[in-house]
């Protein structure tokens, strides 16, 4: 037997842990949520959840296998050297090799999944099919495909639909249901809140705990609080998403409703209530757990990750209180993700010689945060208290009474099916 | 806890369980190699002609760089000089070959019995030719031959390296020279406080330690978390002291020496006697019997494969060193060095070649390179051919851990492109 000294320099120490795991494990927890929204449609969809659930299935089905096949083909286009190669050592078809890869170096199956939960149940199909599209095509594989791309790609698709389709969107509503106080989405549950004023007790339309279990309409992932609290901290724990960012942005907000709330004119018991129900709201959850936490956007330094996290947590809050745009994730968390090669390039180099710029800037963004919290407790305070001092526009009073009143009032087509 | 970073935090399976408990074994070969090249392979001066008898520590020349003398490791005759592989120059350079009479007849100097001065103790380190001996062959004089003032003197028997045993089979020959170097240096640099560092989970060895300790307060032991790099002095003086520095530990008043080091140190102030031969790990799967070798510097790996070891691997891979920060070797005939610590043989059906998958972008090397770099944007500009972007983020700093490639989820060898690409990254920008 003769023994032959191989030359290699690879191979020998290799974590146990492979990016294939993370992604599995990862699509896990989002199928978790999916399957617990179908479930939640199936018990609360009355009549309509024989329609509901086709609508879902083929929302599905267009999503995935769009999203396979632009992947498919961009693998090809994108790899076409490598794959070339590799089918000529190994003797494989390259389009089959262009098939492996799509699977295990393109991991196809995450952003239909992100794209299905961003959206409320019953969007239009041909919405989904053009957010897919734009999503996988521009948000990925444009910049090169997996692990290139600047912006993510399920939120990339998600916005285009939102300027496009926010009319369609919105009507993905009209559909009956039994609940009085169903809120859907589209322009989602804020809008609701954004026209009661932000400091008043819309909430008494749902209590804490619906909201927190999820027991309304919104978009797909979103409404499950719970849910996703255990799955954030599950995936976390399991280190498939960085725990720095999900907490940095879930924190800031949190402390930045709580801040708003107080200034506002809340107690502390009630601040805590308002940041929490601003938290559970809309996209911050879901957002901060599944779309921020995006690896491949994100800058890649752990104080990076704290600034990006700070970042887009600002950009949400200043969007969503004082934007046009009643949901501020998706925008805010692609405006930081455009910022994100920055961070890097500032933090680059021996980073344990910038400790004190690190901190000093860590700091600065928590206190402009806050800073802008309190802010932003006075200013809509003083909206409010204008407003009652002018009882000739819709008197907040009555808006806090009967909410439906108050959408009537201010209705536009997207509120239409807001309340049935 | 700096929640920034995860230095520090890694624990590797040590594989250590093949050597840790084997006595150590006695090679004597019939021919040494000693480098006639420092390591930039620069010629020795003032060497000794062919045919020359040696003895053990005789001076067989002088390094340019640092004046600090090559010794004989055996007593014999210079037979040749030629040109035979040198691994850490990656070619072909000047070696003396030294037939060994395995007498081992020494040329002894004076034992030190008295206090030295600064000047004096650093001239004692350069003429006794001593290098750091846990890899990087530090010239040992250098860190004595400070202004700073030195509060700690750090003894690194911490060998994070996977495999590796062979501080750990010192530690329970050694200890009495270790301590005894450690109070002469102590007492020349007026410290108080001299450290013995190793991991927490070598309990035999600790136990050891703290017997020979007991009747000398000035030196203690610290025991470190089994993580890698924490044999790495930067990321040890953090782990231990809190505290981090530019470029040489004296800048925050610590010297550090390799356990070994500081055992041979000891040995030639004690008895004038200083230490030719080590022990050298030789460790791997791929051997049938895996030894620590106790043998003169200079000895070819391949004779210590064949004669000691055994192999039973059909297809293997040499590397000198460890896993992390060893280097894979073309040849095996190929004399080890005094700052080798082993030689480790896989078998190839062990390493995992060309399963990398694309890079997400996690920042998991980030967070763990002990130099505080960013291999990911290294490699993603190395890729591109960017090398003048690959040194603005410091890639001539990377030492070669090996910890960035190891904890990778995509498995992407970043540490063999920076070390492959290093040499190009010098040559491009000092062009400019
Ligand atoms: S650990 Fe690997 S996958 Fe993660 S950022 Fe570094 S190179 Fe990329
Ligand atoms: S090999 Fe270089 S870049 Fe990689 S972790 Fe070690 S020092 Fe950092």
């Amino acid at each position: 037997m003769e023994s032959q000294l191989v030359y290699t320099n690879f191979g020998r120490v290799k974590s146990k842990r492979k990016t294939s795991h993370i992604m599995l494990e990862l699509t896990g927890a989002l199928l978790v949520l999916f399957i617990s929204s179908i479930i939640y449609y199936c018990i609360k969809g009355g009549a309509d959840t024989s329609k509901l659930m086709l609508r879902l299935f083929l929302n599905t089905l267009v999503c995935y296998a769009t999203a396979f096949a632009v992947e498919y083909f961009g693998v090809f286009f994108n790899e076409k050297t490598e794959i070339k190669e590799y089918s000529e050592v190994m003797g494989v078809n390259k389009w089959l090799v262009a098939l492996k890869r799509t699977v295990t170096n393109s991991y196809f199956y995450v952003t239909p999944l992100i794209t299905l939960l961003l959206f409320p149940i019953y969007t239009p199909v041909y919405v989904m099919f053009i957010s897919i599209l734009v999503g996988e095509l521009i948000g990925k594989m444009i910049f090169g495909g997996f692990g290139s791309n600047i912006f993510n790609p399920a939120l990339v698709g998600r916005m285009f639909a939102t300027i496009c389709f926010s009319a369609d969107i919105a009507k993905a509503t009209v559909v009956k249901v039994p609940e009085a106080w169903t809120i859907s989405t589209g322009a989602t549950i804020n809008s609701f809140a954004q026209s009661g004023g932000w400091l008043n007790s819309y909430t008494e339309s749902l209590s804490n705990l619906d909201l927190f279990l999820g027991n309304y309409r919104g978009a797909l992932g979103e409404t499950f609080a719970f849910l996703l609290i255990i799955l954030g901290i599950y995936l976390m724990v399991r280190k498939v998403i960085d725990y720095r960012l999900t907490i940095t942005y879930v924190l800031a907000l949190f402390l930045f409703a709580f801040f708003m709330g107080l200034t506002g004119g809340h107690n502390f018991g009630g601040s805590m209530q308002y940041a929490f129900r601003q938290i559970c709201f809309g996209g911050i959850l879901f957002g901060g757990v599944f779309c921020l936490t995006d690896p491949v956007t994100s800058p890649v330094n752990g104080t990076g990750k704290v600034i990006f996290a700070l970042f887009a947590a600002f950009g949400t809050a200043m969007i969503r209180y004082f934007g046009s745009a009643p949901e501020g994730v998706a925008y805010s968390i692609l405006l930081a993700n455009m910022v994100s090669p920055a961070i890097d390039k500032l933090l680059s180099h021996k980073t344990n010689h910038k400790l004190v710029y690190q901190y000093s800037a860590i700091a600065a963004l928590s206190l402009l945060v806050l800073g802008s919290g309190i802010g932003t407790g006075l200013y809509v305070k003083g909206q409010q208290e204008k407003q009652e001092a002018t009882p000739s526009t819709s008197t907040s009073q009555k808006v806090n009474e009967n909410i439906n009143v108050q959408l009537l009032v201010n209705s536009d087509v997207s509120l239409e099916g807001v309340i049935r | 806890m700096n929640i920034l970073t995860s230095i520090g935090r890694k624990h590797l399976n040590g594989h250590k369980g093949l050597t840790a408990e084997k006595k150590v074994v006695r090679y004597d070969p019939d021919y040494v190699y000693i480098s006639a090249t420092d390591n930039k392979g620069v010629e020795l001066q003032d060497i000794l002609p062919v045919g020359s008898k040696v003895k053990c520590q005789t001076v067989l020349g002088k390094r340019a760089d640092f004046g600090i003398p090559v010794l004989s490791s055996v007593s014999g005759e210079i037979v040749e000089i030629k040109k035979v592989f040198n691994k850490s120059l990656l070619r072909p350079a000047n070696y003396f070959v030294i037939k060994n009479d395995k007498k081992y007849e020494t040329e002894k100097s004076e034992p030190v019995t008295k206090d030295l001065t600064k000047e004096e103790l650093a001239k004692f380190l350069q003429d006794h030719g001593y290098t750091g001996m846990g890899g990087a062959a530090f010239p040992t004089f250098i860190k004595y031959k400070t202004d700073a003032k030195i509060d700690h003197i750090l003894i690194n028997d911490v060998e994070c390296e996977p495999y590796l045993t062979t501080d750990y089979a010192a530690t329970f020959e050694e200890m009495e020279n270790v301590i005894y170097a450690a109070e002469k240096l102590a007492n020349t640099m007026g410290v108080k406080d001299v450290v013995i560092a190793i991991k927490k989970t070598k309990a035999k060895a600790i136990e050891h330690i703290n017997n020979c300790l007991k009747d000398h307060p000035l030196i203690r032991l610290v025991c470190v978390k089994d993580v890698y790099p924490a044999g790495y002095e930067r990321t040890l003086i953090k782990m231990i002291f809190h505290k981090e520095y530019k470029a040489l530990p004296s800048e925050v008043g610590i010297i550090v020496n390799n356990f070994q080091t500081m055992a041979w140190i000891g040995s030639t102030l004690r008895t004038g006697v200083r230490p030719t031969s080590r022990i050298y790990t030789f460790s791997g799967e791929a051997l049938k019997e895996p030894q620590n070798v106790l043998a003169p510097s200079g000895t070819l790996i391949n004779e210590i494969i064949d004669n000691v070891c055994g192999l039973k691997a059909t297809k293997y891979t040499i590397l000198s060193g460890g896993p992390m920060m060893g280097r894979p070797l073309r040849q095996s005939d190929i004399p080890l060095a005094e700052a080798d610590s082993g030689v480790t043989v896989l078998p190839l059906a062990q390493l995992e070649v060309g399963k990398a998958v694309p890079c997400l972008r996690c920042g998991i090397c980030v967070d763990h390179c002990p130099m505080y770099l960013q291999p990911v944007l290294m490699f993603q500009a190395l890729k591109r051919n960017d090398y003048n972007a690959a040194n603005k983020l410091g890639i001539l700093s990377c030492v070669e851990c090996g910890l960035c490639s190891a904890v990778c989820p995509s498995h992407i060898e970043l540490t063999a492109k920076f070390s492959a690409s290093k040499p190009i990254v010098k040559i491009k920008t000092i062009k400019k």
